[in-house]
């Protein structure tokens, strides 16, 4: 379960932007690294929310990718984000994918459509599956599933 | 990111025809292993229409679960010789592909009579173990955060819908209602029991809005079509069923992931151009039935309803078998089953059977054309393929 609960870990909070949290459970299907994912995921580790900013078409890039969908230039950098944006569409996932899950259902799926315009599919925490709705602003927290992989979810703006 | 002018595709020259279909029994839980129902499938299909093996020069392939088999492996387990193949990776869209991919190859002379099979032993064990791994874009950013499979996706582009358009769950119900009664003719299907709006409505809740009856029941099962010329297509004493136009797409709208509006709505309007038809002409209309959202976004793509009309088009037109539009005649795969790659064939089949006039009790009176649309392959939260044919009876 995730519980929402900073780290105590203060050498990593101290920087942090958001908030990143402890994942208690086990199982999660993990994703591959590339040299092109890793600072998305690593960069969750400390609290900041980083997408490829294309060097050339200076287009956000999610999900992250080797060369620039739009432009095919290979230059990008990574550009922090304000971790903040509105709820698109979502669902109530009563019946997981992975038996990883099973134990949080149900799993509030989202497509968050982030303030600098990029959309990505990410779940909700922290707030009940009669308090969603399209439109509601969310921020993002982080979700530690790894040692080198936190998951950007999201939480209701306060 | 927009192609070129999509009506600088050359129509199809009209030289190519379907003769044969063949569908094997579908099981709820495989019975056979993938390569078995692609080879029943095959053998069927060549039966209905009297040609053996050494009559096929191209072999098309669609399926999940061959690997290691292929298309090459499978023409030596057939004991065909091939000058053209094709292996299908558009997932549901792939066999509407590759019927398109047949009509080039024979208007080219590259090969003269060509079977296309797409199968799948498909459990719901299967499916779920194959999502895990679909590809990398669901792998890497979808599949860590417990998205329910492909109910989770569809389910945010049913609530997306809703939001936009104001589409109701009665009007999802009245395509999955309507294709079960359609099903209860089809005596290959697995769900034939009737089905009220009631049923639908109040179903197990699956992936909230999506519920039971949304989804589809996996299954083993295959489906296979044969093209040939239409100078053999003479000696065989089969109707020949022409197509007319196509057309496919993939990755229409990079920026998109919830995909109100897809590919068809670019393709549409040069297909029925070339076909010389309008839309009131199309005797049905074969869809891809993953769920019934999808139904109503290729209703709007392919212009039989404008943009977010699909849900007020179904609820205000007759879709049933002697209706103005009938929709998934033999019932879907909402109905029948999805065997996998298979799924994206059993449009195709069922429209052959019908203008060939083979449909038995669900025959549509009068049937002289079809439209069949494909869909598939889903990647990161969208299907990234879309397709569809016109066929119509010589």
């Amino acid at each position: 379960m995730v519980s929402l609960i900073k780290k105590e870990d203060t050498s990593i909070t101290e920087e942090a932007t958001h908030p990143v949290l402890e994942h208690a459970g086990s199982g999660i299907p993990t994703p591959t690294l590339f040299e092109w994912n890793r600072p998305f995921f690593e960069g969750g580790l400390q609290g900041k929310l980083r997408l490829q900013r294309c060097a050339r078409c200076k287009q956000l890039i999610y999900y992250p990718r080797m060369l620039c969908p739009r432009c095919f230039s290979p230059d990008y950098e990574w550009e922090q984000l304000s971790g903040r944006g509105t709820v698109y569409s979502f669902a109530i996932v009563w019946r997981p994918n992975h038996p990883a899950f099973t134990d949080q259902i149900p799993v509030l799926l989202a497509v968050v459509e982030l303030s600098e315009g990029p959309q990505m599919v990410s779940t909700l925490l922290g707030c009940a599956p009669e308090q969603v709705s399209i439109g509601m602003e969310v921020s993002v927290v982080f979700d530690t599933i790894a040692p080198d992989v936190a998951l950007p979810k999201f939480v209701p703006q306060t | 990111m927009s192609p070129r002018d999509p009506a600088a595709k050359r129509p199809f020259e009209g030289n190519a025809v379907i003769v044969g279909y063949g569908q094997t029994t579908y099981h709820k839980r495989p019975e056979w292993s993938t390569l078995q129902y692609c080879i029943e499938a095959v053998r069927l299909a060549l039966d209905s229409c009297g040609l053996s093996n050494d009559d096929v020069d191209g072999l098309g392939v669609c399926s999940f679960m061959l690997p290691p088999d292929n298309t090459a492996t499978l023409a030596e387990h057939l004991g065909m010789t091939l000058t053209w193949g094709y292996l299908g990776t558009f997932g549901g869209a792939a066999q509407v592909i590759g019927l398109q991919r047949a009509v080039r190859a024979i208007e080219a002379g590259d090969a003269e009579t060509v079977v296309l099979v797409a199968a799948d032993a498909y459990s719901v064990s299967a499916h779920v173990s194959l999502m895990d791994d679909f590809n990398s874009g669901m792998r890497e950013y979808l599949i860590p955060y417990g998205m329910g499979g492909a109910n989770g996706l569809f389910a945010m582009l049913e609530q997306r819908h809703r939001y936009e358009y104001g589409t109701t769950r009665e009007q999802l119900g009245k395509l999955a209602v309507t294709q079960r009664r359609n099903a209860g003719l089809n005596p290959n299907a697995l769900l034939r029991e009737p089905m009220t709006i009631e049923d639908y409505l109040n179903a197990r809740v699956i992936c909230d809005p999506i519920r039971l009856y949304d989804c589809v029941l996996p299954c083993g099962g295959g489906e296979a079509i044969v093209v040939t010329n239409v100078e053999r297509a003479r000696t065989l004493n089969r109707p020949a069923i022409r197509v007319l136009a196509g057309g496919e797409r993939t990755n229409y709208g990079p920026d998109k992931l919830v995909l109100l509006d897809a590919g068809w709505r670019e393709f549409a309007p040069t297909m029925f151009e070339q076909a010389g038809l309008s839309r009131s002409d199309i005797d049905m209309v074969e869809l891809y039935d993953d769920y019934p959202i999808m139904e109503l976004i290729q209703l709007e793509g392919l212009g039989f309803c404008d943009r977010g009309q699909g849900g007020a088009f179904v609820e205000e037109t007759d879709i049933s078998l002697t209706g103005t539009l009938p929709i998934n005649t033999g019932g879907g795969q909402l109905s029948c089953g999805q065997s996998g790659a298979g799924g994206g064939a059993i449009g195709l089949t069922e429209a052959v059977m019908q203008l060939q006039g083979e449909a038995g009790e669900r025959q549509v009176p009068n049937a002289r054309t079809a439209l069949v649309s494909g869909f598939g392959m889903v990647g990161y939260v969208k299907g990234l393929c879309q397709s569809a044919v016109i066929l119509a009876t010589e």
